[in-house]
């Protein structure tokens, strides 16, 4: 094997292998065995064919194909392991030469890891920040607490709407002056403010009054689903039929005893506060602790391939569509309603991506540095914790890893928290 | 009998195939043909001298589909021994 180094753009090396013939021919024979376990060719039993035969059956194309997928990646680790490179993002192949009785010659294209000059990162400064709890974000908590208790109480027979009310309606829509299909309910429930209806639909309901009929002007939104009703204006003739108003419950010492184990009010608004303040706290460490990984991924040296980058907007983008999927949505789909195109998407990806490979290679280094090992311990707790989240055996848990061959990202994800506390719990104070 | 009208087609299987190491070709062939014809016929097409020749006359087996019941057709192999270092190179291609 010969392999040639030569420095492209980018930051890329390209690789030029050269397999002696004698080498390839082994491994075409190899190919040849292997195909011909799969392929039948009448008068012959599975795999006894002679090699002549199985090449005029598939074509000799397939057999050099198929030798060279499974030779290819063999030799080109061999070369980069004598090359001493540490991949970035999966390389580009080309075959230069590929035929029978000729050395096999290709062409890797291939992104090294770069070389990162580590800055500061251990004992930096960083102010914890954390927020005040206000007296008006306890009520306000405390309203919604009030809010998810409260009853809809009948409203007597002559009330108005009012905003938050829930009544029912019977309403009649009709486009220039003609009624609409769909356009027509009967003892509707809907819930003034909750923006259900088309905007300005609600508001205009306020102040009706129960058995009066009223009109509602309005003009359906340009991009409504009803292509034929988009952008026009409609009149709806609307009755309202009962209405419920909304009841909070008074803020007493009862309430206060239905929605937790506590006694008075003033004891909630303690509890309320209290936890508030804990929330602040936490969101403040986690900030700080993001902030001090933000901090020392920007005092690294480094220039960043941009293959790395586009190869991370990729894997995020794949991430992505598998979220939508399980989602019940096509990629495709979401791009359409979004009004984003793929490349769009990618453009808004960058920066976090190019963030992202960053603090990747700075947690690398800085373990490298420390000279930071992930030891088995630290991956059967890592384990029991993925077991507790999904409610399984760690032993079960570990097995489907295994199994998945995720043990190596598993790996890399607990050296990058284990490098990222050890930033953190350096920190000056 | 014309020498093309008598080889029909090379027979080619695993046993065949290893009876090529000996020098042996197989053919399908006519099933009026006999020994000599066959030797001449392979020695003019080849253009090879040919040593001996075996013959055998294959029954088509019986098959069914249901309660249709079939027969495969019948024919004629010859194991065509050739003189010691000729070859036919219509098998190798």
């Amino acid at each position: 094997m010969k392999v040639t180094k030569e420095n492209a753009d980018n930051q890329q090396v390209v690789l030029t292998i050269e397999v002696p013939a004698e080498d390839w021919e082994k491994a075409i024979n190899q190919a040849v065995k292997r195909i011909a376990n799969q392929v039948n060719i009448p008068g012959f039993r599975r795999g006894k064919a002679p090699r002549r035969l199985i090449e005029q059956h598939v074509g000799k194309e397939t057999v050099l194909d198929e030798a060279y997928e499974q030779y290819g990646p063999k030799v080109f680790n061999e070369a980069l392991k004598e090359e001493n490179i540490e991949l970035a993002v999966y390389p580009q192949f080309e075959r230069v030469t590929c035929e029978e009785g000729k050395d096999l010659v290709f062409k890797a294209t291939v992104t090294p890891k770069p070389e990162v000059k580590l800055g500061e990162y251990k004992g930096l400064k960083i102010e914890k920040k954390v927020e005040e709890v206000t007296d008006e974000q306890v009520e306000k908590h405390i309203e919604q607490l009030r809010d998810r208790k409260a009853t809809m109480v009948d409203a007597p027979a002559d009330a108005k709407v009012a905003d938050k009310d829930l009544i029912t309606l019977d309403f009649k829509g009709f486009v220039d002056g003609e009624a609409f299909e769909g356009g027509e309910g009967k003892d509707y429930p809907l819930q003034i403010g909750s923006g259900s209806f088309i905007p300005g639909f609600e508001d205009q309901l306020i102040g009706a009054e129960i058995g009066k009929e009223v009109e509602v002007k309005v003009r359906f939104p340009e991009e409504y689903h009803e292509k034929k009703l988009a952008d026009k204006d409609a009149v709806f003739k609307c009755t309202v039929n009962k209405i419920k108003h909304k009841e909070l419950p008074a803020l007493d010492d009862d309430f206060v005893k239905s929605v937790s184990a506590l006694k008075t009010v003033d004891e909630l608004k303690k509890d309320v506060r209290e936890k508030m303040e804990k929330a602040a706290e936490t969101k403040a460490t986690n900030e700080r602790s993001a902030a001090a990984i933000e901090q020392a991924s920007q005092n690294i040296t480094v220039t960043i391939p941009p293959a790395m980058v586009d190869d991370r907007v990729e894997q995020m983008i794949r991430e992505m569509a598998m979220r939508l999927e399980q989602q019940g949505m096509q990629f495709e789909q979401y791009l359409k309603y979004s009004g984003s195109d793929i490349n769009k998407l990618r453009e808004e990806y960058r920066e976090t991506a190019e963030k992202n490979v960053r603090t990747d290679l700075m947690l690398e280094a800085v373990a490298k540095a420390e000279g930071l090992k992930v030891e088995a311990a630290d991956i059967d707790a890592e384990i029991a914790m993925m077991a507790q989240m999904y409610g399984a055996q760690p032993a079960q848990v570990k097995k489907i890893v295994q199994q998945q061959g995720r043990l190596g990202d598993l790996a890399v994800t607990v050296m990058r928290r284990k490098t990222a506390k050890l930033i953190v719990d350096s920190l000056a104070d | 009998m014309e020498a093309r009208d008598i080889l029909i087609r090379p027979l080619i299987t695993e046993t065949s195939t290893a009876l090529m190491e000996e020098g042996k070709y197989v053919f399908v062939v006519d099933k009026k043909a006999n020994k000599t014809q066959i030797a001449k016929a392979v020695a003019d097409i080849f253009n090879v001298k040919v040593e001996a020749v075996n013959t055998i006359n294959v029954m088509g087996k019986v098959k069914r589909l249901g309660r249709n019941v079939g027969r495969r057709s019948d024919y004629k192999k010859a194991i065509v021994k050739l003189a010691q270092g000729e070859s036919i190179q219509f098998f190798e291609a």
